[in-house]
This record gives structure tokens, sequence and C-alpha cells, in this order.
């Protein structure tokens, strides 16, 4: 399959934060959830992509295209959210209209007035006065009016109510229906993304601990439940992470690897990340 | 108490119904399971035109999984029709708002176990074939629904002579 | 660059309707007084006030980094507000050219002559500050930018108010003339300059 994003060895200094040797892709067609703690590197190696910040290493290529060289063509078909509402408070859904007709080649005003129709974004109200959810979906109308090829969404549901929240999710799933359509969203919420996410990358510390088709996440980890004794006799090699308390230990585990009889839950994504970021150690 | 009875009864009526209509699908020719087929249409679903396919979170089962079982009950039921054109893989995961590769690969095990087959740019469409391994399927599906048959009846206290006596009848009914 | 100067006006409507007011008042208190200096000064000062509002809704709203994201380059993003300040300006001070017309017609004040040239210094004046100011907000943002523009404009002021108390000898009327037909030039070249340095200093910039 064709990947609409390459990532290879992305890398980015700040003083007491380091991006180091980020990679992954992203097919055609597919949604990927970047997951990870706040200040994990999510929103870091999203503004990477986009240019807004000069990387130390590294390599990224969107439809194929190196994302430096190829910049300006490459954002002509990208949609992108940003974690908060980024229009000027005294601008009304009608200006924004204006003003971005002459910014995207392909703006398609038919579309963005039926999606503030469908968001219920009155076009003559200031964003100012709009609320929370309201500057997120108009955020969202925006990116999706010029008929991109792969939306890249930082923190878009985060801080919204379930309802909306629900919306946005299905214009998402609406959106990749073509399947030249891609999306990449990176979320603490994870919820969100256990649903609909294809693949799941999850950065820590500035590392990607693992970048995988969800499905085959769900089936490979597994929560060992177990004594303390149980659990000391184990290969230590074997465990991702683990949770003693008084009376039994909890403990992240590849299913293939363990062999003989345990009891093992399945664990769910939100599982699989809180055990890597604990570790085996404590 | 007697609601209860009544409940009980209906549904064991119901699972015994989906037994006799099975042995058919083994044994009996097409006019025959296109007959049964009518007569469960509109007796057991009463005027559900569209394809239902339930998704549980609790449920140990992947959902991959759930999603063939529940393709290949339809197409065993005979809801799904050899040639019908199944859901695209895109609308099948925005619908129940999974993933499209959880959905690409219940789809690719349907058509590796022959049930479904995929054509590029077309779509995937019910098996046209009804080779052995629909009968295993139903095998299997028989004896599935046996068990609970039998385990309704020991509920309501229903012999295993009573329960042969019904199923004769059923059975024999279907034959006439 | 038109969407972005677009973006501009619509975010400064509200704005305008105050300073148009402001405008107004002070064109009405200078005809009052046949005192167009008032006026001219105002309007120099609104100048510079007007990039510098759009930049301070810019960095409120993060608009800046939402830009980038769209395909604008961050060399136009510079060089609509370079734009947008210098047509700004020169919309002022042709303001400032008709009022001062109209109080020489209706007073023999003021020659029009002079009228002419103060209001041609007047602009002068109001691009060398932008060609000063610009770099130093695209560099440290409108917050912080602040205290320094205070230097930038009080420095000059200091200056010229402590020019009669130095004693120095008046420069021959020969300078000032070859001052005067020099300075388009010159300010021209200090604008180009200008414009490089902010486009230098935005490619560095971070989000």
């Amino acid at each position: 399959m064709e990947n609409v994003l390459e990532v290879k060895n992305l890398s980015k200094d700040y003083e007491g934060f380091h991006l180091q040797n980020v990679s992954f892709s992203l097919p055609k067609g597919c949604i990927m959830g970047l997951i990870g703690e706040n200040g994990a590197g999510k929103s870091t190696t999203i503004k990477l992509l986009l240019n807004l910040i000069h990387r130390d290493g590294g390599d990224i290529q969107i439809f194929s295209k190196c994302n430096l060289t190829h910049e300006k063509a490459i954002k002509e078909e990208l949609g992108v959210v940003l974690d908060e509402s980024n229009f000027p408070d005294n601008l009304c859904a009608r200006d924004i209209d204006l003003v971005m007709k002459s910014v995207y080649a392909k703006w398609d005003q038919n579309v963005f007035s039926s999606y503030l129709r469908r968001f219920a974004l009155p076009d003559r109200k200031r964003v100012k006065d709009y609320s929370k959810g309201m500057k997120m979906k108009l955020s969202i109308a925006v990116a999706l009016s010029h008929h991109p090829r792969f939306l890249i969404l930082d923190e878009a549901t985060s801080g919204l109510d379930p309802m909306v929240r629900e919306e946005i999710l299905d214009i998402f799933l609406e959106f990749i229906q073509d399947e030249e359509h891609s999306i990449l969203i990176s979320s603490h919420i994870i919820s969100d993304l256990e649903k609909i996410a294809d693949y799941i990358t999850f950065i820590h510390k500035g590392k990607v601990m693992f970048s995988e088709v969800k499905d085959s996440l769900l089936e490979d980890y597994g929560i060992l439940k177990c004594t303390h004794t149980e659990f000391d006799q184990l290969d230590k090699e074997l465990i991702i992470g683990c949770r003693k308390n008084q009376f039994g230990v909890e403990a992240l585990v590849r299913r293939k690897k363990l062999q003989g009889k345990f009891l093992i839950d399945s664990a769910g994504i939100e599982d699989i990340m809180l055990f890597h970021s604990r570790g085996a150690g404590r | 108490m007697l609601q209860k009875t009544h409940d009980l009864e209906k549904a064991l009526e119901n699972s015994l119904f989906k037994v006799y209509y099975l042995f058919y699908t083994i044994n009996i020719d097409l006019d025959v399971i296109m007959y049964i087929m009518y007569i469960y249409n509109n007796n057991v679903i009463t005027g559900s035109d569209s394809l239902d396919i339930i998704i549980s979170n609790s449920n140990g089962k992947p959902i991959y999984e759930q999603i063939t079982s529940q393709i290949k009950n339809l197409i065993i039921s005979g809801e799904l029709k050899p040639g019908e054109a199944l859901p695209s893989m895109r609308l099948l995961a925005k619908e129940l708002r999974i993933s499209v590769i959880t959905t690409k690969r219940a789809y690719e095990d349907l058509e590796r176990d022959g049930f479904i087959e995929s054509i590029t740019g077309k779509g995937s469409f019910v098996a046209l074939q009804n080779s052995e391994f629909i009968r295993e399927e139903h095998l299997r599906k028989v004896e599935e629904y046996l068990q609970n048959t039998i385990e309704t009846a020991k509920i309501a206290n229903i012999s295993l002579e009573e329960l042969i006596e019904i199923m004769t009848m059923l059975y024999e009914e279907g034959e006439r | 660059m038109k969407g972005l100067i677009i973006k501009d006006v619509f975010a400064l409507r509200q704005q305008g309707k105050i300073l148009l007011g402001l405008l107004a008042f002070y064109a009405f208190y200078s005809i009052m007084f046949e005192n167009i200096s008032m006026l001219a000064a105002m309007i120099v000062l609104l100048c510079v006030m007007l990039p510098l509002t759009t930049m301070a809704y810019d960095e409120k709203s993060k608009w800046e980094k939402y830009a980038l994201s769209m395909p604008i380059e961050r060399k136009t993003i510079v060089q609509s507000k370079y734009l947008f300040a210098i047509v700004a300006e020169l919309i002022g001070v042709v303001i400032v050219g008709i009022l001062s017309g109209l109080i020489v017609l209706f007073t023999d004040e003021m020659k029009i002559m002079e009228m002419l040239i103060m209001t041609l210094v007047i602009g002068g004046v109001g691009l060398v500050f932008l060609a000063i100011i610009l770099p130093i907000l695209f560099k440290f943002g409108v917050e912080k930018a602040r205290f320094i523009m205070l230097i930038v404009v009080f420095i000059p002021t200091m200056l010229v108010m402590m020019i009669p108390h130095l004693d120095i000898v008046p420069p021959s009327i020969q300078i000032v003339k070859l001052f005067g037909y020099l300075s388009p030039l010159i300010i021209l070249g200090l604008l180009m300059f200008s414009i490089k340095m902010s486009i230098a200093i935005y490619n560095r910039k971070e989000f």
C-alpha cells in the first residue's frame, strides 16, 4: 500500500526535551492515532510535519514528497486542525470564507457553507461569541472545505463534550469513505481513537514506543493477573509493565510469548499505553 | 409465571424452527429451501429488510470475528442471498464506528472461507457456490441450535422423548 | 497575500470605527484651530499602531501558526504586513495632504509648498518608524516588543528635544536640501533592508 505519510528518524532538540529518531508511516486510506501523555512529543511531531518548527534531523515525506521542498503544494491538499481555534476574534464565518478563497486554490464555498449549515454555525456571528465546540467545528469545516486528501488534527477533540466529539468522529469516518483520504489525529483521549483508528502510534518521552495496527495491538497484548510468587518466577523479559498491589500483580505481557496457563485479560489501548510508560522497573 | 412459561415455549418453538429449517437446507433442493425461507422470513423475522450486524464490546471475541460470524449466519440463513452485494468495507466501518482495517480483515477472512467474493472496484458479493463447507457450517449451526434447544427444554422440564416428538412433527410438517 | 490582507482588514473592522472617529475628531480640531501638526502626528502614530494592532490580534489567536499550516509562505506573511502598513500610512498621508490643502485654501496661514513638504516629511518619518519597528515586532512579538518600541520612539524624541540645548551648529541649507532629495532613496533602501531582515528573522522563528 502507498504511504501518505512517512516519517524517518525525526529528531528535534529542545532544552530538557528531545524528540529522538521518531519513525512511522501511515498508509493511504487509513486513520492513525498519535497517542502519548501531555508533553510526550505529539505536538512537536505534528509541528515538524507542518514545518512550523525546524527539525534537527530526519526526513518527512507527505504524499511521497519532501515536506520542505514541496511545502506549498503539500499544504494545498492538507486539512489542518490545531488544538484551538486560531481565527482572530473579530472575524465571522463569512469573513473566513472570503479569506480562505484567496488562500486555497481549491477552496469550495459551497462545501464550506454546507458544513456551516450542518454544524448549525451562524455565519454572521463573530468567532469571539462562539462556544468552544463551535470554534472547533468551524476549524474542521475550514479544514475540509478545500478538498484535502490528508487531515492532520492536533488534539482536536480534547476539551469538547461527548456529543460534539461524536459528531466530529462521524465527520472523520465520512471523510475516510474515499480510499484516497487519510487522517492523522493526535489525542490524549484514547477512547475516541480506540474505536476509529486503524493504526496507533504511541510516543513516550520523545520516542516511539510502538506504531502498529490497532487490532494486532489488541490481540498481541494482554494483562496478566497473578500472585507475587508467580510473578517473581516469570522471565522479566516478558513483562512490559506492571502494577503491584498488596494482594497481587497485574502486568502487561505479549500473549504469545507467555507459555503455560495464566489468567490473562484483554488489554485496551489505554492499558497498553499506561503500562508501557510505567515500565517493568517499578 | 404463566407469562414466563409462555415465553419459554416461544423460545423453544423458535429454536426448533431453526433446527428443522437447517436440516432441510442440508438435504433438500433449492425450491424447497426457497419455500422454507419464505416461511422463515414470514414467521420468524418479520419485516426486517436491513442487514443487521451487532457489535459487542464486552463480548470477549475480537470485533472482526463478530463480523465474520454474523455475516456467515446471514448467508447461511439465506438472508443474504448468493450474488447479493455486501456493504463496502468503508461504509461498514463508518456505520459500526470501527476501524477500516477491522472490516477489511473480516472480509478477507470471509473470502478465504469461501463465503464471499471480492471484485476490485466493484465490491464484495455473497459467493455463488454452496459446497461442502456450507454443509459443515450448517451442521455446526444445527449442533449449536440443538444445544440451545436442549438447554431451554431442560429449564422448562421437557423430556427428551417429548423433544424428539416435537422435532419429528415439525420435520415432517416441513416435508409435506 | 490577498487573503492575509483581507484578514487584517476584517480583523480591524471593529477597531477601524474607533480609529476613524479619532481621525475625524483630530481633523475637526486641526481645522478649527488651523493647526495641522497635531493631526499629522496622530496619523503617523496610527500608522504605526495599525500593523501593531493586527499583529496583536494574530498573536492572541495564534493565527500565524495556523496560517503557516496553510499554503502560505513565511515570506508572504512578512510582506503582507509591510504592504498593509505602508498602504495604511500612504492613506494617512493623503488624508493629511487633503486636510492641509483645505486649510491653506480657507486661510493663508501657510503656503502650499510648505504644506506639501511637511506632509512628505511626516510620511517619511512614518516609514522610517515602520522600518525600525517591524523587524523588532517580528523578532519579539507584540507583547515583548512594546517596551522596546517605547525606547525606539522615546530616544529620538529625547534627542530632538535636546538639540537646542546642545549648541550644535545647524547644517547648511545645501546639506539639508541634499538630504531632502536623497531621503526617498534612503527610506526605500531602509525599507528593503528592513523587509529582508524581517524575513530572515521570521524564517528562523518557531511556532
